[in-house]
């Protein structure tokens, strides 16, 4: 247990160091995602508020989705780059620890993408800063972060050795990210209506599993990937 | 020749199930003949379905022995789920047309199949952008096991969404049908049998799959020595 921890932190600082020095890896999702919001924002300025009350999630969660897909994309990059996966392999290491520190790296990195549109998002909204509230909003936000960020982890782990990468990723993503992304929807829309909370309950226990899923697959089966690789 | 012949009695009794469920079963009440897709519409929902659970399986046998053939017949799985699965949205597509007044609406049910259908196709690239080896078998097992994760949602989706798509009426929460006797048993056996040719189906493109790759591996040893 000691030993895994410790390479967890090994591998997380790592990935840190690494992303530190290509900031590219963290500023391209960033600015995708703003620049997304504020077209759609410019966009929907003349809506009535009614409709806009609607729909503001789905522009608050859209150009987080196609933000956070760049950043998953790249994770393994600079391992790539270095071609370290295979000399990995020559070392008694838990690969599930490597899971485990790139998905940290990438839950950070979907917090550095949302926690500005959520900024951005209440001055072009500003209705959404009585709505943002509550335990049970940032529960289904981190619960469908780390949805996300798992699959995202063990998809680019998928697809290193596939050609035709950049295209393929977001086809296996995209797909395997709506079920999450719906539930977080509706358990959000349902927490900011009134007397839904049990609704809402229910949307964020079917999260939960997926999170669930999402995670031990990734942790039990990362090693296997890594080996193969 | 034994699987030919398989095949053959089961196509036959499929048109024949086809035959019998347009021209022959009682007339539904509410919808009159256009109830009739739903002979060919619910069996491919239930063999898309079907076809997620073998992938289910193969991909866990995949990973256990990356070695033995069973991703190929993983892969038979996802093809023929792709393809009943485009079934089921082309014929509700069709069936929706007269009763819903669109053939499309992004509703729970269509979306979630929908969903799936893009698995399906997402799986089958992601085999042919591998190169061949274990690393292709493992690597397709885990998306596989992945795919199933978004059975369960779909299955339950007209329960838990407000949706224009009918609630369960094979089987309603108190165990009985919402169907007559007759349009029920038709029903269960165009089931049976639709099931029963997408697993020969599979099983005949394993076949095709293993000799194709037993062919490739002969002509490198060929070219080899």
């Amino acid at each position: 247990m000691h030993d895994f921890l410790r390479h967890t932190k090994i591998f997380f600082l790592q990935g840190l160091k690494e992303d530190f020095i290509e900031k590219d890896r963290i500023i391209s999702p960033l600015m995708l995602a703003v620049t997304m919001l504020l077209l759609l924002g410019i966009a929907s300025a003349t809506w009535d508020k009614e409709v806009l009350e609607k729909v503001y999630l789905a522009h608050l969660f859209l150009p987080v989705l196609f933000a956070l897909q760049v950043a998953f994309h790249r994770i393994f990059e600079g391992e790539q780059k270095d071609q370290v996966i295979g000399v990995l392999r020559s070392y008694s290491i838990h690969f599930s620890s490597f899971f485990l520190a790139k998905f940290f790296l990438a839950c950070m990195y979907g917090g550095l993408v949302i926690f500005p549109c959520i900024g951005l998002g209440c001055l072009l909204y500003p209705f959404v800063l009585m709505k943002i509230e509550g335990l049970y909003f940032w529960l289904t936000l981190g619960l469908s972060l780390g949805s996300l960020s798992a699959l995202g982890v063990l998809l680019s782990a998928l697809t290193l050795g596939a050609s035709g990468r950049s295209v393929l990723f977001p086809i296996l993503y995209f797909p395997l990210a709506i079920p999450v992304v719906l539930c977080s929807l509706n358990a959000m829309l349902a927490f900011s209506g009134e007397n839904s909370l049990e609704v809402g309950c229910d949307w964020l226990i079917l999260l939960g599993c997926f999170f669930v899923i999402f995670g031990t697959l990734g942790f039990l089966l990362f090693g296997e990937l890594m080996k193969a690789h | 020749m034994k699987e030919l012949i398989i095949g053959s009695i089961l196509f036959a009794l499929q048109i024949a199930v086809w035959v019998w469920s347009f021209f022959f079963v009682t007339t539904e009440v509410t919808q009159g003949d256009v109830y009739r897709i739903m002979y060919v519409h619910v069996p491919c929902a239930f063999s898309a379905f079907f076809a997620s659970i073998l992938l289910f399986f193969f991909s866990l046998g995949s990973l256990k022995n990356p070695n033995s053939h069973t991703h190929l017949l993983a892969k038979g799985a996802a093809e023929v789920g792709c393809l009943f699965t485009v079934l089921t949205l082309v014929t509700g597509s069709i069936w929706g047309r007269p009763t819903w007044g669109t053939w499309w609406t992004w509703d729970a049910r269509l979306t979630t199949t929908l969903i799936l259908a893009l698995l399906y196709t997402s799986y089958l690239l992601l085999f042919a952008a591998m190169p061949h080896g274990t690393l292709r078998s493992k690597v397709c097992a885990i998306f596989g096991l992945l795919i199933c994760a978004d059975i369960p949602l779909i299955y339950k989706s007209v329960t838990w969404w407000r949706t224009l798509h009918q609630p369960p009426s094979l089987m309603t929460q108190n165990g009985n049908s919402a169907m007559s006797a007759e349009i029920y048993q038709q029903l269960c056996l165009a089931i049976v049998v639709t099931i029963g040719l997408s697993v020969w189906l599979i099983f005949y493109r394993f076949k095709n799959m293993k000799l194709k790759e037993e062919l490739l591996h002969l002509s490198f040893e060929g070219n080899r020595l």
